[in-house]
């Protein structure tokens, strides 16, 4: 059969035998029995909103340029068109769009299987079924084939992200400076989609000033990014999960010169009887209100000793 | 006033604003060109910066406008998008295609981000010790005085990205195909820097630091079919990070007693330096370099594999610090059955960083008096990156029917902090996770689903400094030889050490639960409904007995009467409360 198309003619027969194979495996699992092969003309003569565009849609170029696609694009996809022609209901003809993940993207995958969906089937979209009909649509022109501009098609299905892009600190995604597709790749990304399995790469490829390695560290920064940020938005400012003091006091005890609460919750007399008076409500008040970056500022680390001999230099106050 | 100024803007905008669209076909080759045309006016007049955070405007108008052109056929595409807002807020993209050969994309884009906060907001200048019996104020000894010397600044950082991709077909055979990367990150600017000496002068300097943020990023790979069903891939990253900013300096006061300014000899013997001038902000030129060997395979009938195996190193140039790292990942997925599925993985990270010495001068250095002890401090700073990470997991896929999907995940991971926080002792921390979730999907009327989800963390990642000392104080007053006349003070620093060190907020336990519901509407458009909910808590320790709690509810509806139009609203509710001992939750929103 290839014996005398090598080359570029070789790839083109690969790609319709691997269509061919595909078609027949989602054939077996959802479509109804193959019955007969119709040509675009046939199909397009019903399907006018379909081929109004279709010439110019990425599938339809591509097809062009294929002699044995040109006549029978339309059944590279939705397989033999004969018992549709015969019964034109929506369940004699496969639909790819209405396909699970045990469907749709194995069709699709044949042909779109660059290295940016070597990892699809890993997927957290896969996994959810979201198929590429969920956000693609195959009948568009070239540049329009995402159903929605992003982050709205995005939007559509997480519209809790969309909640938090609209709080008061967040990434300038509504802004249109950034994209989700930014640090997601909804292709591929097995935790949270994500670009880098690690949220320190992943958040560090734009932040680079903040990996280090430094002198002096501060033990978050080397577990991961989240543990003071949320990515989205936050009511903090700087992405923070929490406020100064209140999200410093999570790990850290109150300065010692604010006060001090023992184990069980309960005020206790402090240690020494003449600075009594510092362990009140408004000790609370006072450290509560400070931000502890206003001295300690290099929180994400720094190669300058702080002041103070007995901290080891490590306050990360410079 | 502020609404005034947004209706006329609209107002003017929409009769100003044109577009213009333009297709035409030769040839095989199409040709699309879309023009907008606009303008915009903002004033700030009545907003807050924070709300302005990146729409930074200018009070006056600003013409905007955005350029797209497609040009294709014949398996050729070439593209070019130019977007315009102001000056300082571009986009650009210039693309070319030419089949699976050659692919070449371009992509510019500028912001500006005002964070619009002051870092002194907030400051409590004085100590307060509550009112006396008749009524008045008390005031401590101690003040805190700040010293503004950037009065009136707008903090700013105007932020460029150049991006070049390439992907280049070497042959078709092997489908080798050579693929690079450039990016660079370009942040000018400035922003508040806040530093202070230590407790004998509670003196905040506030000051304009120069911000000039180099970042250069480049990125080359190869990759190819070995046979027909294993691919084998290389890429090389190498990232650099500088800043040209001038160092920024102050001078450090010269140390005395915080209420009556005496004891200067005293209070120096307790810092590392004082009654100079230093930098305080630096940051330092990193290198980034990482190797990367993938591979993909077909296993079997339905099999498939991927793995990969990499090499990093970061390099901080200033002080001569390098952090390794060698990582390995693998992921398997497979059709056990004509409905289930089945996807493992398995991953693993080894880091190692330099530990320096860090040699500082002794705490009272030259002091004889009796009350006080003269301490060492020196010491080698072991790395909280320094350990092992593993983690596996497995998931069970499973078609129930044709409308019902049911998801079963169990995971479990480790991380060994080799060093952090003892040395030779560190957290050994281990979460399990299962997972188990239904997705429904009941095409032309509704889909959904509903996940419960379960981990359960022992040892988790806790302070190194702890957060609870009462007893640690018991510890430490053993510690002082019988009979002697100690300021117990001065060893605040030793608590440090005797707190309780496996004391965490972090949780141990944590349940989250998922619902979703979406129903389509006419036109593309859908009514989405949603529950999440987690409750989180620690009982490492009965004592602290930390909890929390999130639910959100989430309604949305979304309307496409057209494919220009596309209308949304949506409302979603955080709920949550937090509870600790000391994590008191005053502005967690």
């Amino acid at each position: 059969m290839s014996s005398s198309s090598r080359g570029s003619n070789r790839l083109i027969l690969l790609s319709i035998g691997l269509l061919t194979v595909a078609v027949a495996a989602i054939g077996l699992i959802s479509s109804p029995a193959v019955a007969g092969t119709v040509d675009n003309e046939t199909c397009l003569a019903c399907h006018d909103d379909v081929g109004e565009n279709y010439a110019m849609t990425p599938h339809g170029i591509y097809f062009q340029q294929r002699p044995a696609l040109r006549d029978y694009g339309c059944e590279s996809c939705h397989g033999s068109g004969g018992r549709h022609i015969e019964d034109p209901t929506p369940d004699n003809i496969l639909n790819p769009a209405n396909s699970d993940q045990f469907g749709s993207s194995i069709l699709c995958t044949q042909c779109h299987n660059t290295e940016q969906f070597d990892e699809w089937e890993f997927s957290a979209h896969h996994n959810a079924d979201i198929n590429c009909a969920s956000c693609h649509t195959s009948h568009a022109k070239v540049g329009h084939t995402m159903k929605k501009p992003t982050p709205e098609l995005c939007y559509d299905c997480h519209s809790a992200v969309k909640a938090e892009m609209n709080l008061p600190s967040h990434h300038p995604v509504r802004e249109g400076e950034m994209s989700c597709s930014d640090c997601h790749n909804p292709h591929g990304g097995s935790v949270s989609l994500t670009m880098d399995d690690s949220g320190r790469e992943l958040c560090f490829s734009c932040h680079a000033e903040k990996e280090g390695p430094f002198v002096y560290e501060h033990a978050p920064v080397s577990e991961d990014c989240g543990y003071c940020h949320t990515p989205h938005g936050s009511v903090a400012n700087n992405l923070l999960t929490q406020n100064e003091p209140t999200l410093c006091l999570n790990c850290h005890s109150m300065h010692f010169h604010a006060t001090v609460v023992s184990v069980d919750g309960e005020f206790e007399v402090p240690q020494a009887p003449e600075r009594a008076s510092r362990s009140t409500e408004d000790g609370w008040k006072r450290v509560m209100l400070t931000k502890c970056t206003q001295c300690h500022g290099a929180v994400h680390g720094s190669d300058l000793p702080s002041q103070a001999t007995s901290t080891g230099g490590n306050a990360l106050t410079r | 006033m502020r609404n005034a100024h947004a209706c006329w803007s609209l107002l003017i905008c929409l009769l100003i604003l044109g577009t213009a669209t333009v297709a035409a076909q030769d040839e095989g080759m199409t040709t699309d060109m879309t023009v907008w045309l606009g303008n915009h006016y903002t004033s700030f007049n009545d907003y807050s910066h924070k709300v302005g955070e990146y729409n930074v405007g200018v009070n006056e108008w600003m013409p905007e406008g955005s350029f797209r052109l497609l040009h294709y056929g014949e398996g050729k595409l070439f593209r070019a998008f130019a977007s315009f807002y102001d000056r300082r807020n571009m986009d650009g993209d210039l693309g070319l295609n030419l089949g699976d050969k050659l692919a070449l994309d371009v992509t510019y884009r500028s912001l500006v981000h005002r964070p619009g906060q002051d870092k002194l907001a907030n400051i409590a200048a004085r100590e307060y010790f509550g009112q006396n019996d008749a009524g008045e104020d008390q005031f401590g000894g101690k003040i805190a005085t700040h010293e503004l010397q950037d009065m009136g600044v707008d903090y700013e950082v105007y932020r460029k990205e150049i991006l070049s991709k390439l992907s280049l077909m070497l042959s078709k055979k092997n489908n080798i195909k050579l693929e690079a990367m450039h990016r660079s990150i370009l942040e000018d600017g400035n922003e508040q820097g806040v530093t202070t000496s230590h407790c004998f002068s509670c003196h905040l300097v506030s000051e304009e630091l120069v911000v000039e943020n180099r970042t250069h990023e480049v990125q080359a790979g190869i990759q190819g079919d070995v046979s027909d069903k294993v691919t084998l891939g290389y890429e090389f990253d190498f990232r650099t990070f500088k800043s040209n900013a001038p160092e920024a300096t102050r001078y450090y006061d010269t140390a005395k007693h915080p209420v009556h300014g005496g004891a200067g000899a005293e209070f120096s013997s307790r810092v590392l330096f004082d009654d100079t001038n230093l930098v305080h902000h630096r940051l330092p030129e990193t290198q980034k370099m990482s190797h990367k060997l993938r591979t993909k395979a077909r296993l079997g009938k339905t099999g498939r594999l991927n793995a990969s195996f990499g090499y990093n190193t970061a390099e901080n140039k200033n002080v001569d610090l390098t952090t390794e790292s060698i990582t390995g990942a693998a992921r398997y997925t497979a059709t056990l059955a004509p409905k289930t599925r089945i996807i493992a993985k398995a991953s693993g990270a080894r880091i190692e960083a330099d530990d320096p010495f860090i040699n500082i001068r002794d705490f009272r250095a030259g002091r004889d008096s009796p009350d006080y002890i003269q301490t060492d401090f020196d010491y080698t700073r072991y790395s909280s990156l320094d350990r092992t990470e593993v983690d596996v997991s497995a998931e069970l896929i499973h078609r129930a029917s044709k409308g019902l999907v049911l998801y079963w995940m169990n995971a479990l991971e480790l991380v060994d902090r080799t060093d952090y926080p003892v040395q030779d002792d560190g957290i050994r921390s281990k979460t399990f996770i299962t997972q188990a979730k239904a997705r429904f999907n009941k095409m032309q009327s509704f889909n959904g689903s509903v996940k419960y989800r379960y981990e359960k963390t022992v040892d988790p990642f806790i302070s190194g400094r702890g957060i609870f000392e009462a007893r640690g104080r018991e510890e430490l007053a053993r510690t002082i030889p019988a009979g002697e006349s100690v300021h117990r003070f001065i060893y605040y620093y030793a608590r440090e050490g005797l707190r309780y060190q496996d004391i965490t907020t972090d949780p141990n336990n944590r349940h989250e639960v998922e619902a979703r519901l979406s129903f389509p509407t006419a036109s593309n458009g859908s009514v989405n409904l949603s529950l999440t909910g987690w409750f989180q808590n620690t009982t490492d320790l009965d004592s602290l007995d930390v909890r929390s709690w999130q639910i959100r509810p989430n309604a949305m509806i979304n309307l496409n009467p057209s494919p220009e139009w596309m209308v949304s609203a949506g409302y979603t509710m955080y709920m949550g409360k937090s509870r600790g001992p000391v994590t008191v939750a005053l502005f967690d929103g």
